[in-house]
């Protein structure tokens, strides 16, 4: 089974950061708006106990990136598509290849600056996506899915 | 064949439609606006255009391979359906135009998650479901043959296939080869959980617009002090039993109307589905097209040892929200064994007897799934305890929690997957005290998952089981919570190998 390709690591810390960031920024603009706009005083150790909870899932999810890393994999072959994600919450997913319909290429902002994209498998069913390829593993993923896929379907 | 228009009833019935749609816009306009006699005629014109365009605008038109719909005034749609795509086929007819042999048609291509992607013909002859219905079992029948004998009412000139399978039918027995007694709809009505919800939203509703100080209640308390405190109570007893038999009553006959002759037929590949007094439903299906089947029982019918069998197949968003229409129902209510023999017939997905290979839920899954009902009932409802302390409060906290672990430990009780001989698998699981018993075949299975948290992992190798199957306009997925790892893995290794029998069957 392909692990993903090493950028992805560089993205998920990225927008790890960037959740951090929001998150804080949201927490104090709420913390300040409340003392501001109404009477409530919020005790501080409330305050320090809130903040440390966020400290801590930032640092966790950003340890956890190494981790997701090491268990992300996924493979083709002519009968099925198998995806294997997730650390704390595990999945292993297999799709058939003639249950395939579509293969859709994606990019974010944060993908495009680091040349990777995602690619989202849409069956008959729900979608599940691979979060990040090089932009020539995706479109070699799309053609190879799409071409066995369509073999399939024109032999049933 | 030229394009034809819906018979001008549809009009009718559009019209009826529009103002029931409208019908609160219309009411509080008249109320509120003051608009005068000429704008209230300009805006009835305006209404009736609207209605008579759209009609003139529908046509349909069969030729030998598909079925064209054209419609709409200002975005003019076309549809193209190819009578070998037609997943189903689902007739109306309501009692007023039985004599007129006119129905209410809709074709289900499964095309993907279109709004409105249903082709409904409102209005018109019921020879035109025999032709599609024809058309779509056998594209070799001439169109031409079929339209001039469905049209004078002879019998077409068969292919030879569809006159073997006459004979067939004629040789066998001819009536119908399942139907609902009315005892069996009444017991599918008093057995079902729609009157305790019912029950429960009156009672709910009643109580908070009683008010305390009102005459009658100080009566009633009075009453209960009293000497009489026996009889007051008894009172009190029988006008809630009397509203339970209103209840029961009342659903009983929505059933009866609602499955009234209820009847299944097989036809070679194709089964046929009538309901309906006052609105005759029939649904043609392919057997082939059938995703899954679904064998339901609540805890009253588990105990009878009676089952309800529904059916996922796959319909056409059409805006419309019919229950009903959206899971089938096979067979309202039947004993489990006489179940597994009727469907097996039809449907060879399902074992022929009731010897499941399945394992019951084990005591770790009934312990695990009660314990995170009460975790999730008291995160979520907990904190109101903090809040409120009243007597009433308490006692409703632990008939929920009582409810809830109940659920959790029937869920877990009857939680199960196993697979069938022939290239099906079988998945049970519990929901809301109703059992599910979920047949399907391989290929009708879109995608498997196994999921595992980091803790299951690592204490007892338990995963969760889903598995998705196309239902209605979307898909449904069935889950089976914490199964042994071990099973788990067997199947999905076998859910691989199909897919690599698959393949190489073709490759020969």
């Amino acid at each position: 089974m392909k692990a993903l390709p090493k950028q992805v690591k560089s993205v998920w810390y990225w927008s790890e950061a960037m959740t951090i960031v929001i998150v804080l920024g949201l927490y104090f603009v709420g913390i300040w708006a409340v003392n501001q706009f109404t009477k409530v005083t919020i005790p501080t150790s409330l305050f320090w106990l809130i903040l440390a909870a966020i400290i801590l899932l930032s640092l966790g999810g950003l340890g956890l990136v190494h981790y997701r890393y090491a268990f992300y994999h996924y493979s083709v072959n002519e009968m099925d598509v198998e995806i294997q994600k997730g650390f704390f919450f595990r999945k292993w997913i297999a799709i058939p290849i003639d249950r395939i319909q579509n293969v859709n290429l994606n990019q974010g902002p944060l993908l495009l600056a680091f040349k990777l994209q995602e690619v989202t498998i849409v069956t008959g069913g729900s979608d599940y996506s691979i979060d990040a390829l090089t932009e020539a593993e995706a479109e070699s993923f799309k053609d190879q899915v799409m071409t066995l896929a369509k073999e399939a379907r024109h032999d049933a | 064949m030229t394009p034809r228009h819906l018979h001008p009833f549809a009009l009718v019935g559009e019209l009826f439609n529009d103002i029931r749609s409208f019908f609160w816009v219309i009411a509080s306009s008249a109320v509120f606006l003051r608009f005068s006699l000429w704008a209230w005629l300009a805006i009835l014109l305006a209404g009736l255009d609207f209605v008579l365009l759209s009609f003139w605008r529908k046509t349909y038109e069969l030729t030998d391979d598909e079925l064209i719909f054209r419609s709409g005034i200002l975005e003019r749609r076309v549809r193209h359906l190819p009578y070998h795509k037609i997943q189903n086929i689902q007739r109306n007819q309501w009692f007023f135009l039985a004599p007129f042999h006119l129905e209410s048609i809709a074709v289900d291509s499964g095309g993907h998650n279109d709004k409105d992607n249903q082709i409904t013909l409102s209005v018109v002859p019921s020879w035109l479901a025999e032709v599609l219905e024809a058309k779509r079992q056998d594209n070799s029948q001439n169109l031409q043959d079929l339209l001039t004998a469905a049209q004078t009412g002879e019998k077409a000139p068969e292919s030879e296939e569809a006159s073997a399978a006459a004979t067939a039918a004629v040789t066998s027995n001819h009536r119908d080869d399942y139907r609902a007694s009315v005892a069996s709809l009444v017991a599918y009505a008093l057995t079902s959980f729609d009157v305790f919800v019912q029950f429960l939203i009156f009672f709910g509703a009643f109580f908070s617009h009683v008010d305390m100080d009102s005459h009658w209640v100080k009566a009633l308390t009075k009453r209960f002090s009293a000497q009489a405190v026996s009889i007051g109570f008894f009172l009190l007893l029988l006008a809630v039993l009397l509203f339970v038999v209103i209840l029961l009553v009342f659903n009983v006959i929505r059933i009866i109307v609602l499955y009234f002759g209820f009847s299944v037929n097989q036809n070679a590949e194709h089964l046929t589905i009538q309901r309906g007094l006052f609105q005759k439903k029939t649904l043609h299906l392919a057997i082939k097209r059938v995703q899954a089947v679904q064998f339901r029982q609540n805890i009253f019918r588990q105990l009878l040892g009676y089952v309800s069998v529904k059916v996922r197949i796959i319909t056409d968003a059409n805006g419309d929200d019919q229950a009903s229409r959206m899971m089938p129902t096979l067979i309202p209510l039947v004993q489990t064994k006489q179940a597994y023999e009727l469907v097996s017939n039809w449907l060879p997905v399902v074992p022929k007897d009731d010897r499941q290979p399945l394992t019951a839920g084990s005591l770790y899954q009934s312990l695990t799934m009660a314990r995170n009902g009460l975790v999730l009932l008291w995160l979520y409802l907990g904190w109101i305890l903090y809040f409120v302390h009243t007597g009433w409060a308490i006692t409703v906290a632990v008939l929920l929690s009582l409810l809830v672990a109940g659920a959790g430990w029937h869920k877990g009780h009857n939680t199960g997957v196993a697979l069938l001989g022939h290239g099906g698998l079988v998945l049970q699981y519990g929901s809301m005290y109703e059992k599910v018993t979920t047949f399907a075949e391989w290929d009708k299975i879109q995608s498997l998952q196994l999921r595992q948290s980091w803790w299951l992992a690592q204490r007892n190798q338990r995963v969760h089981l889903r598995a998705e199957v196309r239902s209605d306009d979307s898909t449904t997925k069935i889950e089976c919570r914490y199964i042994q790892r071990q099973q788990a893995d067997e199947i999905f290794d076998w859910y691989q190998q199909m897919s690599h029998k698959q393949f190489r069957l073709k490759q020969q």
